[in-house]
C-alpha cells in the first residue's frame, strides 16, 4: 500500500527530473577565459568555427591522409528531435555541448557519450519557425550561452544546465528570431537576429556576459542622420531587412568583430530603391561599444535574396608581394570575395572570382569591387526575371574552411542551379512572411545538360585559382571542417554520407553512411591523446526545401521516398 | 508556477485537481466550434462575415477566423485558428470532402502540420495549397492530404453548411491543428 511518505519520495524524484538535475555530476569545469578563446587548445572546440578567425580548422593530426580509411564510429546519441541539425559539437576538456532544433541543449561526456544534462526552452505554440534549428552554443566563463527561436539569449550554468539569466533581444511576434551561436569576446555576448523574410530592421546586440544586461544595440540599417542612411531613397529602411543570422568572427588584436548581413526586404530592389546599406554586406563592429567602423557591400540594391550573411574568414594572403590581413567570403552571389581588413577599419576590396555559374554581374570595379548588373537579370515587380545562381546562391549558410598549414581555402558550393522571381507589391503585416513574391513564382531549376550540383572546392588565395573541385550529383549543404591531418570532413549530400577528402587533391579517402543527411558543422577534439571527429546527422530545414523543389525535375523520388530525417550525434575515431 | 507543479506532483494521485490551462477559459483562443461563422482575416473586408457567394471558383483561397455570432466572440486569440476557404468543382472532390462541402465550398485549418506556418501559398495550375516555410503541398480535393514535402499529416477539415447565404461550421475541426509534439 502506498504511504504518504513513499508518495512524497516519488514526488521528490519526479520534481528532480523535472528540474533536470544532473544524471551524472559534472566534474570540475574548465572555465573558458578570454586567453583560452584567443588561443584555443587543439584538443578542444570552444566556439562555432573553432577559433575567432572562423577557420573551421582543428590542428590535430592523429587522424590523417594515411590512416583515415580506418576511421570508425565509436558512439552515437539520439537527440530526440526530427528536424535539421546544424550545430557543431563544442568540447571543453571532456565535456561536450550540442544544440538541436526545438531549442534543446544537451551536455555529454565527450569520451563515453554518457548524458550529463539536457535543457529545453519552452516556446509558444503561436510561434512558427521558418528555420527550426540552432547553430550552436557559445562557451564563456562557466556558462553556456544560447539563442532561441523566440528571440531570447539564455545563459545556462555549464555544469548543471540550469538557467542563470534570459534576455529578450526583440519581439518574436514581429518576426524577429534567432538560431545562431553567439560570438563572445571580452565579456560581451554578441548576437544578431533573423527575420529578413518578415520585414524586420536588422540589428546586432551586445550583452554583458555576467548579467545579461544589454550594453549596446547597433542597427544594420542606419537610421536618419546616421552614415549610410542616404542609401535608402524611401521609407523602406524601416522594414528593409539586413538580418544577421550567423556567428561573427573576431580580430583579438584590434578588438573588432566582423558580421555578414542578409537580404534586403522585400525581395525585389525596385521596392527599396538605393544601394541599401548595410544589406548584403560585411560590417565591422567594435566589440566594446558596437560602433560600426567599416563595411563592404558585396552587391547593392539586393533583388535576388542573396543574403551575404555568411561571415568572412580572417585569413592572411599575398597579393603583389604584399601580405594582406584578409577577409575572405564565398558569396551567395556566386563570387569569392577577397578583402583587406587592414588595420581594423575601412575594409578594402582586393579581388573577386566567380566560383559558380553567374550571369548577373557584367563587371566588377577593380578599385571598389562594386558590380554592374545585366538589368535583364535583376528581378522587379510584375515581370518574370531569370538569373544564376538561384536565390540559394553559390553557397548558402554552410561555412567555408581554411587550413593554415597548407594555405588552402575550401568552399561547399552548389552550381548549375538557376532561378526566377516575379515580384509583387503587397503591404507588410507585422509578424507575417513578406517576400514580395508569390510562392508559386519562386522558381529554381537545374541547368539542362549539366551533370552535377554539389561541390567541395579548394582555392589558392594567393594565385586566386581553384585548385580542385570534387563534384556530386546531389546538391551540397555540408559545412566544412579541415584538420592538421590535411583532411577536409563534410556531409551535405542526399546520400547520408559523411566524407573525408584529401586536402591537397579532393580525393574521397573515407566515407560513412549515417542515419540521415548531414547539414551540421563537424568538429574535432581529443581526450587522453585520442582524436575524435564528431558531427550531428539530421536532415531538414533548407536542405529539405531544396530537395522538394528539385526532386521531381531530377527524378530523385521515383518512389516518393526523400532523404530520411532524425537527429543522431555521431562520434568517430581510429581503432 | 513551479510551486504549483511541486504541489501537484506531491499530492496523492487520487486527489489531484484537473490541471486547467488559461486557454480553456478564453473563447477567443478556442478552435472553430460548430455553429461558428467565418470572417475575413485581412484586406478591405477584414472582420466581415464570409458569405458563400464571396468564395469564387478559380480564385486563390480566402483566409478567415472563426466567429461565434451567438456570443459575439471573434476567435482571433490564437494565430492557429486561421481557416482556409475555397470553392472547387464539386464533382472533382472526393466523396468524403463533398460531404463536408456546400456547392464545392470547402474549408481547412490554415496551419501547416509540419512546423505551424500558415499555409498561404496556392498553386493555381495544380490547385494545391503550398506551405511557404518548407514547401509541403496539400490537395484540397482529397482531404488536404500531403502530396509532397515534410509534413506528415493532412490539414484538419472544417465541415461546412450554409444558412441564409452565410457559411457556418457544421461541426468542429476533424483533427488537432498544427504540429504534433513528439512528447
Amino acid at each position: 500500500m502506498a504511504t504518504n511518505r513513499s508518495m512524497r519520495l516519488l514526488g521528490g524524484a519526479l520534481v528532480a527530473s523535472a528540474l533536470m538535475l544532473p544524471a551524472v555530476a559534472a566534474a570540475d569545469y574548465s572555465t573558458v577565459t578570454d586567453e583560452r578563446l584567443r588561443n584555443p587548445e587543439p584538443e578542444n572546440w570552444l566556439m562555432y568555427r573553432g577559433n575567432y578567425e572562423g577557420w573551421g580548422f582543428s590542428p590535430l593530426d592523429q587522424i590523417n591522409t594515411d590512416n583515415v580509411k580506418d576511421l570508425k564510429p565509436v558512439w552515437a546519441y539520439s537527440t530526440d528531435v526530427n528536424e535539421g541539425h546544424q550545430s557543431p559539437p563544442m568540447v571543453n576538456d571532456g565535456m561536450m555541448f550540442i544544440t538541436t532544433p526545438e531549442n534543446q541543449t544537451i551536455a555529454l561526456d565527450a569520451e563515453t557519450g554518457e548524458l550529463i544534462w539536457r535543457h529545453q526552452s519552452e516556446i509558444s505554440e503561436e510561434l512558427f519557425q521558418l528555420h527550426p534549428t540552432n547553430r550552436g552554443a557559445g562557451l564563456y566563463g562557466d556558462r553556456v550561452y544560447l539563442t532561441t527561436t523566440d528571440c531570447f539569449v539564455v545563459a545556462l550554468d555549464a555544469r548543471t544546465g540550469e538557467e542563470v539569466w534570459k534576455t529578450a533581444i526583440n519581439d518574436w511576434e514581429l518576426g524577429y528570431y534567432m538560431t545562431m551561436a553567439p560570438l563572445i569576446a571580452e565579456g560581451v555576448v554578441m548576437v544578431g537576429t533573423s527575420g529578413g523574410e518578415y520585414g524586420i530592421r536588422g540589428h546586432i546586440t551586445g550583452l554583458d556576459a555576467e548579467t545579461g544586461e544589454i550594453k549596446w544595440v547597433t542597427h544594420t540599417i542606419p537610421g536618419p542622420g546616421e552614415p549610410g542612411h542616404e542609401t535608402w531613397e524611401t521609407d523602406a529602411w524601416k522594414t528593409g531587412g539586413a538580418s544577421v543570422w550567423l556567428t561573427g568572427n573576431y580580430d583579438a588584436e584590434t578588438g573588432i568583430s566582423y558580421w555578414g548581413t542578409g537580404n534586403a526586404a522585400p525581395w525585389t530592389g525596385d521596392l527599396h530603391p538605393g544601394d541599401n546599406l548595410y544589406t548584403t554586406s560585411t560590417v565591422a563592429l567594435r566589440v566594446t561599444d558596437g560602433q560600426i567602423v567599416g563595411h563592404h557591400q558585396y552587391h547593392w540594391n539586393d533583388s535576388w535574396d542573396w543574403d551575404e550573411v555568411s561571415t568572412p574568414l580572417l585569413v592572411p594572403f599575398e597579393r603583389d608581394g604584399r601580405q594582406i590581413n584578409g577577409l575572405v567570403h564565398a558569396g551567395r552571389n556566386g563570387y569569392l570575395w577577397l578583402l583587406d581588413r587592414g588595420a581594423g577599419s575601412n575594409i578594402g576590396f582586393v579581388d573577386a572570382h566567380k566560383y559558380v555559374r553567374q550571369d548577373v554581374f557584367t563587371s566588377i570595379d577593380p578599385e571598389t569591387g562594386r558590380p554592374t548588373y545585366d538589368v535583364s537579370k535583376k528581378p522587379v515587380v510584375g515581370k518574370e526575371i531569370h538569373f544564376c545562381p538561384s536565390l540559394w546562391g553559390g553557397k548558402d549558410w554552410p561555412p567555408e574552411a581554411y587550413n593554415p598549414n597548407t594555405g588552402m581555402f575550401y568552399i561547399p558550393a552548389n552550381d548549375n542551379l538557376c532561378g526566377s522571381l516575379i515580384g509583387e507589391d503587397v503591404p507588410l503585416v507585422p509578424g507575417e512572411l513578406w517576400l514580395g513574391v508569390p510562392i508559386p513564382d519562386i522558381k529554381m531549376y537545374f541547368v539542362e545538360g549539366e551533370k552535377h550540383i554539389g561541390e567541395v572546392q579548394a582555392w589558392n588565395l594567393n594565385t586566386g585559382e581553384e585548385v580542385w573541385s570534387t563534384k556530386f550529383e546531389s546538391f551540397n549543404w555540408g559545412p566544412l571542417l579541415t584538420t592538421g591531418g590535411n583532411l577536409v570532413f563534410a556531409g551535405g549530400t542526399r546520400d547520408r554520407l559523411f566524407r573525408a577528402f584529401h586536402g591537397d587533391t579532393g580525393e574521397v579517402l573515407w566515407e560513412f553512411k549515417t542515419n540521415s543527411g548531414i547539414t551540421a558543422v563537424p568538429s574535432s577534439y581529443a581526450i587522453n591523446g585520442k582524436q575524435y571527429i564528431a558531427v550531428q546527422a539530421g536532415w531538414g530545414v533548407d536542405a529539405v526545401r531544396m530537395e522538394n523543389s528539385l526532386s521531381a525535375e531530377r527524378g530523385w523520388d521515383g518512389d516518393m521516398r526523400p532523404t530520411p530525417i532524425g537527429g543522431v550525434l555521431w562520434v568517430f575515431a581510429l581503432d | 508556477m513551479l510551486g504549483g507543479l511541486v504541489g501537484w506532483l506531491l499530492s496523492p494521485i487520487w486527489f489531484r485537481p484537473k490541471r486547467v490551462r488559461a486557454a480553456d477559459h478564453d473563447p477567443t483562443k478556442l478552435r472553430a466550434q460548430p455553429g461558428d461563422q467565418l470572417v475575413f482575416k485581412s484586406g478591405d473586408r477584414k472582420d466581415e462575415v464570409i458569405a458563400a457567394a464571396d468564395v469564387v471558383a478559380g480564385e486563390k483561397p480566402l483566409v478567415g477566423y472563426p466567429y461565434d455570432p451567438v456570443n459575439d466572440v471573434l476567435r482571433k486569440g490564437s494565430r492557429l485558428n486561421q481557416i482556409l476557404v475555397l470553392r472547387l468543382p464539386p464533382d472533382e472532390l472526393t466523396e468524403e470532402v463533398r460531404a463536408r462541402s456546400v456547392d464545392g465550398v470547402i474549408a481547412y485549418s490554415a496551419i501547416c502540420t509540419h512546423e505551424n506556418c500558415p499555409v498561404t501559398g496556392w498553386h493555381p495550375d495544380h490547385e494545391q495549397f503550398i506551405c511557404p516555410c518548407h514547401e509541403t503541398h496539400y490537395d484540397p480535393k482529397n482531404g488536404a492530404r500531403v502530396v509532397s514535402g515534410p509534413a506528415k499529416r493532412a490539414l484538419p477539415a472544417l465541415p461546412l453548411t450554409v444558412k441564409e447565404g452565410i457559411l457556418i461550421a457544421a461541426g468542429g475541426l476533424t483533427g488537432k491543428v498544427g504540429k504534433r509534439k513528439s512528447s
